[in-house]
């Protein structure tokens, strides 16, 4: 189960509101390498691999994926509060407004909804965990333009951490690849389905 | 009220570095379970983390749905949410 923690993991106080900017943020809600998306995968992912420390990076790192859907969901509260219909125009938010107004939906900047299209859980651990690390340096990439996007010190700083993290999850998903490599079967040369052919894993 | 004088964003950012740093090294012990070293910052770090959150919690109401402390108000839906401005 889980249980609410009432706050964030990482402060986040935005002094001047930006619809532009959430524009272009809201990718990592609910777009194609965004944190909801990383979410899902890890912790649907987490059921087929058959070993105890994967198991424990994937559910840890997926839960800590849910505190930074709460943190972008933060940035683009932040970013669209107090809005004029005038501002709504100017900023190109009017595309965005006439669905959602100013609710947080989780959508990638192009306008595409969130969709579990965009992830796997293949059932074989070794797949999921290259699929892992791709994740995490698909989100740094986005992060990486973002802060090629945004001037405001306010929203680059939760930005840079949440850069950060995927950083740091990539390293542990590059442990837990090698803990699930170590336990091949030594016969297994071709990295077979170590949880479901027989013989593939120890 | 809190036993000092801390203010309720310096609390939070205090409950903040110290849950940061315990869910960090939980996390490399995930893959280490046998680490002494990372063991043994994980457990210098939980009796801070314990009484920060109590400080906290005492001050300026409950981080979760179990720590809600009063007979007459459920403050969980008292206070500030997490995305919310304060000042």
């Amino acid at each position: 189960m889980w249980i609410y923690d009432k706050k964030l993991e990482y402060p986040i106080h935005i002094k001047n509101p930006n619809p532009a900017l959430a524009k272009v943020i809201i990718s990592q809600l609910g777009g194609p390498d965004g944190e909801l998306g990383a979410s899902m995968r890890y912790l649907n992912q987490r059921f087929a691999t058959p070993y105890n420390e994967v198991k424990g990076i994937l559910t840890d790192v997926g839960t800590e994926e849910l505190a930074h859907l709460e943190m972008v969901g933060t940035i683009l509260y932040q970013l669209t509060r107090n809005l004029s219909i005038e501002e709504i125009k100017e900023s190109g938010f009017d595309t965005y407004f006439v669905d959602h107004t100013t609710g947080v939906y989780p959508q990638a900047a192009s306008g595409t909804p969130w969709t579990a299209a965009s992830i796997q859980s293949t059932g074989d651990p070794l797949a999921d965990l290259f699929e892992d690390l791709a994740a995490e340096q698909k989100a740094r990439k986005t992060y990486d333009n973002l802060l090629r996007l945004i001037d405001d010190p306010d929203v680059r700083d939760p930005i840079k951490f949440l850069r950060e993290r995927e950083i740091v999850h990539f390293q542990r998903f590059g442990e837990a690849l090698r803990h699930t490599q170590d336990h091949l079967d030594s016969k297994n040369f071709y990295a077979f389905n170590p949880a479901f052919d027989k013989g593939c894993g120890k | 009220m809190a036993e000092n004088n801390m203010s309720k964003k310096k609390l939070m950012k205090l409950v903040q570095q110290l849950d940061f740093a315990m869910i960090e090294t939980g996390l490399y012990l995930d893959g280490h379970p046998n680490c002494k070293k990372a063991l043994k910052y994980y457990n210098t770090l939980k009796e801070k983390r314990d009484a920060a959150r109590a400080q906290y919690e005492a001050a300026y109401g409950p981080l979760t749905i179990f720590s809600n402390n009063s007979e007459n108000t459920w403050h969980w839906v008292k206070t500030t949410w997490p995305w919310e401005l304060e000042d």
